[in-house]
């Protein structure tokens, strides 16, 4: 491998990258598209559509079964894939990496393997910025073992109060869990903070690293988390696959949330025994052509390197950032700064709902997400009912922030008109 | 281009100064409304008298679309049979679905006609029109 993270901005050749993602080349609304929505899911290369494409050309069989040479293939194929997330995210190896539908099941996986294992007068640390895919999961399991949710408030411009961890996470604490980067204020949360506070207790901690993976660098070992999650279709790779990075002896803590297939050793007709970890929580056949995928998109951030394609990022959202607050009235959610914040921007308009602001910014070709970000109560407590969010990945460019401007330009033009 | 089909003059003048906001004095039936994938939310209070809609408050935030969708219903609904409401209300979605204005329908709604070219925003101008079915189920 090059080193990739030493290499100069002056390297980015953003054309050259455009034209590695053949969705870039299509019109929306007979504009060429200007993607902005990566937060949501990336667009992929075709190196990664291809990898995919030959697998189900080649390969194509069912991992861990057959005795056939596909089977065999597969098996192999699931191997390195697992081995590629392993070293990349320098994990301990690869058997503390999970396979899993994306990051979502991922953190249902943990929290639903904790089961039966926490009680009433036990808690759960969280914060006022979570996902819904790293709330929901946790207030089931309270719910479920009468534990008590406790939440990491906010500062004014949207991060995390940590001078409230002391107090907050306690020896009845059993979980920590916090998003690595907020997909909605774009905040880059101080994990190994919340790693040693949970491990000051003997706590789980669990990163949801969906907007992080990918966009800057990431080091499991470094972060020194117990869990950590992500979504391949976030960081330029397929859809229908994520994964679960676990410490061995955080793994093994871990009851099976799902059963059947492929994670069981001994099955009875009454009973059943467990398959070695990480198996034994892979149940049924996952997302193969995926799998044999991932490993191509590892690749192409590589290519480029984490590190360059943090300081892209930052370089394009501190560009958005000015342009945006330029507007009159507009509210610019999470901090101002874009070296506290990874590659997105939510705004809300005082003048154009976010609804019609995106319909307004698709009939310019700018795709952008409107609504609550799968964060409702985040919004609550911002005191709006939704907003819409510009994020940007590898292929964004400062032309695509003009012709955001453009459009919201165009919608405040029709939204502040008197009728 | 389609947006002047979507953001027409008479719908944004609803938008801006949306009819049926007031409360009323008594209420018959209420429901509530929400998108969860955009955050659009209404509260519809319904007032019945000899099975024709005595009043109607149709209170709520969000888009546009969905805000002049609200105000134009409670400018057509009061004095009808609440079973022609419903068929209104039918006529509506159906209009939605075609694309083709409905002249048939009462007041400022064939305006509402474009809404059909944006898919996404079809669940939009719906939701006052749910929510109010809602509320007369609840009769």
């Amino acid at each position: 491998m090059t080193n990739a993270a030493t290499r100069t901005r002056l390297e980015w050749d953003s054309d050259k990258i455009r034209a590695l993602f053949p969705t870039l080349q299509r019109r929306v609304a007979e504009y060429p598209l200007v993607y902005l929505d990566c937060a949501a899911t990336s667009l992929r290369p075709e190196s990664v559509i291809t990898e995919g494409c030959n697998f189900c050309r080649h390969h194509d069989g069912n991992p861990h079964r057959g005795m056939h040479a596909l089977s065999y293939e597969a098996t192999e194929v699931y191997k390195s894939s697992r081995q590629a997330v392993a070293d990349w995210l320098q994990a301990p190896d690869s058997s503390s990496v999970v396979i899993t539908r994306n990051a979502t099941a991922a953190i249902n996986l943990v929290a639903g393997g904790l089961r039966g294992k926490l009680g009433s007068g036990d808690n759960i640390v969280l914060t006022h910025m979570e996902h819904h895919a790293n709330l929901i999961p946790w207030q089931q399991l309270a719910k479920q073992s009468g534990a008590e949710l406790r939440f990491v408030p906010l500062t004014e411009d949207g991060q995390l109060q940590t001078d409230m961890l002391p107090s907050l996470v306690d020896d009845r604490t059993r979980v920590v869990a916090v998003t690595h980067v907020s997909n909605v204020l774009g905040t880059i949360n101080p994990i190994a903070l919340f790693a040693k506070a949970a491990r000051r207790v003997g706590a789980f901690s669990l990163v949801d690293s969906a907007q992080a993976v990918g966009h800057l660098p990431v080091s499991f070992a470094e972060l020194d988390v117990d869990f950590m999650v992500f979504s391949a279709h976030k960081c330029y790779g397929p859809a229908g696959l994520g994964f679960l990075i676990g410490k061995k002896a955080a793994l093994e803590q871990l009851s099976p949330a799902e059963y059947g297939g492929d994670m069981i050793e001994y099955v009875s007709y009454e009973e059943a025994t467990w398959a070695e970890i990480p198996q034994r929580f892979e149940a049924g056949t996952a997302n193969s052509q995926a799998v044999a995928a991932f490993p191509e998109s590892i690749r192409f951030i590589e290519s480029l390197g984490t590190a360059a394609i943090r300081a892209h990022e930052k370089e394009i959202t501190a560009y958005a950032l000015k342009r945006i607050s330029a507007f009159e009235g507009m509210r610019i959610l999470g901090p101002e700064d874009a070296h506290l914040r990874g590659g997105l921007v939510s705004f809300y308009d005082p003048y154009v709902p976010p609804h019609d602001m995106s319909t307004i910014l698709d009939e310019h070709g700018v795709a952008v997400r409107a609504g609550h970000h799968c964060a409702q109560p985040l919004h609550r407590l911002l005191g709006i009912p939704a907003s819409t969010r510009a994020s940007f990945g590898v292929y964004s460019t400062t032309d695509d922030v003009d012709a955001l401007i453009q459009g919201i330009t165009e919608a405040r033009k029709l939204f502040t008109r008197k009728y | 281009m389609n947006l002047d089909a979507l953001y027409r003059e008479v719908i944004m003048a609803h938008h801006q100064h949306p009819a049926g906001r007031d409360p009323l004095p008594e209420v018959s039936a209420s429901a509530h409304g929400y998108n969860p994938s955009c955050g659009d939310e209404f509260e519809v209070n319904i007032h019945v008298e000899d099975g024709r809609i005595a009043g109607i408050q149709v209170d709520g935030h969000g888009c546009a679309i969905s805000q002049a969708a609200g105000s134009m219903l409670s400018q057509v609904a009061v004095g009808l049979k609440v079973e022609l409401l419903e068929d209104l209300i039918d006529a509506f979605r159906s209009m939605l679905k075609t694309g083709e204005p409905d002249s048939t329908l009462p007041g400022d709604l064939p305006v509402l006609s474009g809404v059909s070219q944006f898919p996404v925003r079809i669940k939009c101008a719906s939701l006052p029109m749910t929510t109010t079915l809602e509320a007369i189920a609840k009769l």
